[in-house]
């Protein structure tokens, strides 16, 4: 089995409020301004962890890189305001409908970015979400329909995601696979080597606990970029 | 490379509640369009869609009511009992089942990923669920998934689901985008104008060869190819040059073992002028002036576009196909949009053919599309 590498991985927590100017101040692309929060979340998360990679050309990735994005609630405040406009004369918003499908933040990314290589959405429960992306990315690299990987989940809380978990932080954690690390910068972790953490139902081995818990929002302070890989994931390093 | 086989499948949809009905329905082109009955539609400028209408009722709501149903119709068809210890799900939805929250019910249950939770659970002892939610190429991604996960030798056994429900949100929502005909359904037609919501479910049992063997299942077919590209080029419409359609298409071929030949194409075929541009430049860009030599339809005028579960649905409908030997039709089809010269559009009726590859092409919101193939087994 051929190895998987960590190029590096950001996460980040938002009231919603602050969203909008964090966005405005990361990014001056016109067709952002129309994005709905939730997208802006995971825009800017991938960003911060593309960039302290290696990957080069961040603008025009191509095919073989993928993303794999796991949300639970996904698109409901765009669908919640879709909704209201339900049965009122010229109160529907057309666009809300486009954006209430889950699969829209993983899209923006691909049209940012430039990727034109596997794009999956996949809904998670709460709790499962890590566990179900970060083992379908790794499904994506070793089937060889890529050679790197935008892996994330995200959560936003919108009226009924908050009515059903009491979360009222927007979150988003993104991180970076590769099987390709000798292109790249020298630090990476070498996933499939590590032998600490839980086997899953991809069949891989020793995927860390930590990238786990990163993913899940369980090991992440409010905002936290890991590259050169250090502190959550030296217990993985050390087992290496 | 481990080959992977289709042991059985199921489906419920406007033109068929199970295989026999939609073989017969395609046979004879029978649509499944109807004025909408779930719903008020008066404040929308169309009234029409592809409803399942009338099913056994049950305890569970109406998206998991075709789910089950398309479930046990699969593994019966596939040989397998309902006992089985483990099972892994691949599943596709574009917005999981809504009809549960919109007619009253917990709406934290309601989320993609809580599809067919209660069903599973009847069925096998212990499941793990992968629910895709890639709008309308979900559940086609949902078959890849399982397909590769097969092939790396992590599971011999999959089922890989597509399901969507017509809802009030669903139908208003593509009426706001002015997507929807007003009259009727009919992709490559110089007259169409747009597209018919539909509804159902699709299940189908993967395998590995040797597993499929070992047990004395009935193989269907090989599920031989798979492949994906994204556009990255507008986040709602298609890119009418066809590019990330033709790549999908490329590489489920290539993936298929560099095959050349295709004997018949079920083509996304929403109805839409941008859709129909996109697909046929996609199919010239793939092959050329042999693109003259292939079949191709678009079955959404029978089925309606089933968002989520148009993948599976139409890849059942390949099979209905390469097992009845006919190539169903694209009903409403009767003068071809110039922009379509060259290709061999199969409109009017059903043709007798008896095919030995056959692929099938979704794209999506987003700019995703994926592609598959499938092979008569030998």
């Amino acid at each position: 089995m051929s190895h998987i590498y960590l190029l590096g991985a950001c996460a980040a927590k938002w009231a919603q409020e602050d969203i909008g100017t964090e966005y405005r101040n990361s990014f001056n692309w016109g067709e952002g301004r129309r994005l709905p929060d939730e997208s802006k979340i995971v825009h800017i998360v991938c960003d911060r962890a593309l960039r302290g990679t290696g990957l080069t050309s961040v603008r025009s990735l191509g095919e073989r890189v993928g993303i794999v994005l796991g949300g639970c609630f996904g698109g409901l405040a765009s669908y919640e305001r879709f909704r209201a406009g339900l049965g009122k004369a010229g109160e529907l918003q057309p666009l809300a409908f486009s954006f209430s499908l889950p699969c829209i933040p993983a899209s923006v990314l691909s049209l940012y970015y430039g990727i034109t290589g596997p794009v999956v959405s996949l809904s998670t429960v709460v709790e499962g979400g890590g566990t179900s992306a970060l083992s379908t990315s790794i499904g994506l690299l070793q089937s060889g329909l890529c050679d790197h990987v935008v892996v994330g989940t995200w959560y936003f809380p919108s009226d009924t995601a908050l009515q059903c978990t009491g979360l009222t932080q927007a979150m988003a954690a993104i991180a970076i696979l590769s099987s390709k690390s000798e292109q790249l910068i020298g630090s990476a972790l070498n996933i499939d080597s590590a032998t600490t953490g839980a086997q899953f139902n991809s069949g891989v081995p020793g995927i860390t606990d930590s990238l786990l818990d990163f993913l899940s929002f369980r090991s992440s302070p409010d905002t936290q970029c890991l590259y050169p890989l250090n502190s959550v994931f030296s217990a993985s390093r050390r087992a290496n | 490379m481990r080959r992977v086989v289709i042991t059985g499948y199921g489906i419920v949809c406007a033109i068929g509640q199970d295989k026999d009905s939609l073989a017969d329905a395609l046979a004879k082109g029978r649509t499944g369009v109807a004025p909408v009955t779930l719903f008020n539609t008066d404040c929308c400028r169309c009234h029409s869609a592809a409803e399942v209408g009338s099913i056994s009722p049950g305890t569970f709501n109406r998206t998991e009511r075709f789910l089950a149903l398309a479930a046990a119709e699969a593994l019966a068809d596939a040989g397998l009992t309902h006992d089985s210890r483990h099972m892994t799900v691949f599943q596709g939805t574009a917005h999981g089942p809504l009809d549960l929250w919109e007619r009253g019910g917990d709406a934290c249950g309601a989320q993609p990923a809580r599809l067919g939770e209660t069903i599973w659970k009847e069925f096998v002892e212990q499941v793990s669920v992968t629910t895709l939610t890639n709008a309308c190429v979900a559940s086609t991604w949902a078959a890849g998934l399982a397909l590769n996960a097969i092939r790396r030798g992590e599971i011999e056994l999959a089922l890989v689901a597509g399901a969507e429900v017509l809802t009030d949100f669903l139908f208003c929502g593509f009426d706001a985008l002015r997507l929807l005909t007003p009259t009727q359904c009919r992709p490559f037609d110089r007259q169409r104008n747009g597209l018919v919501l539909g509804e159902g479910a699709a299940v189908l049992v993967l395998e590995s060869e040797d597993a499929a063997r070992r047990r004395g299942a009935p193989i269907r077919a090989e599920f031989a190819g798979f492949g994906v590209a994204a556009d990255a080029n507008h986040l709602t419409a298609p890119d009418i040059s066809g590019k990330g359609a033709a790549a999908a298409l490329t590489h489920a071929l290539k993936d298929a073992g560099n095959i050349s030949q295709v004997d018949y194409i079920n083509l996304h075929g929403t109805g839409t002028t941008h859709n129909d541009r996109m697909e046929v430049n996609a199919l010239k860009r793939v092959f050329h002036d042999d693109v003259a030599t292939i079949p191709v339809s678009s079955t959404k005028p029978m089925t309606g576009h089933t968002s989520g579960a148009a993948g599976a649905i139409e890849m059942a409908i390949c099979l209905a196909a390469l097992e009845q030997e006919l190539i169903p039709p694209t009903v409403g089809l009767e003068e071809p949009d110039p922009v379509c010269k060259g290709l061999d559009l199969v409109g009017g009726e059903a043709r007798q053919h008896r095919s030995n590859i056959i692929a099938s092409i979704n794209s999506a919101f987003g700019g995703n599309n994926a592609a598959l193939v499938i092979r008569r087994y030998r």
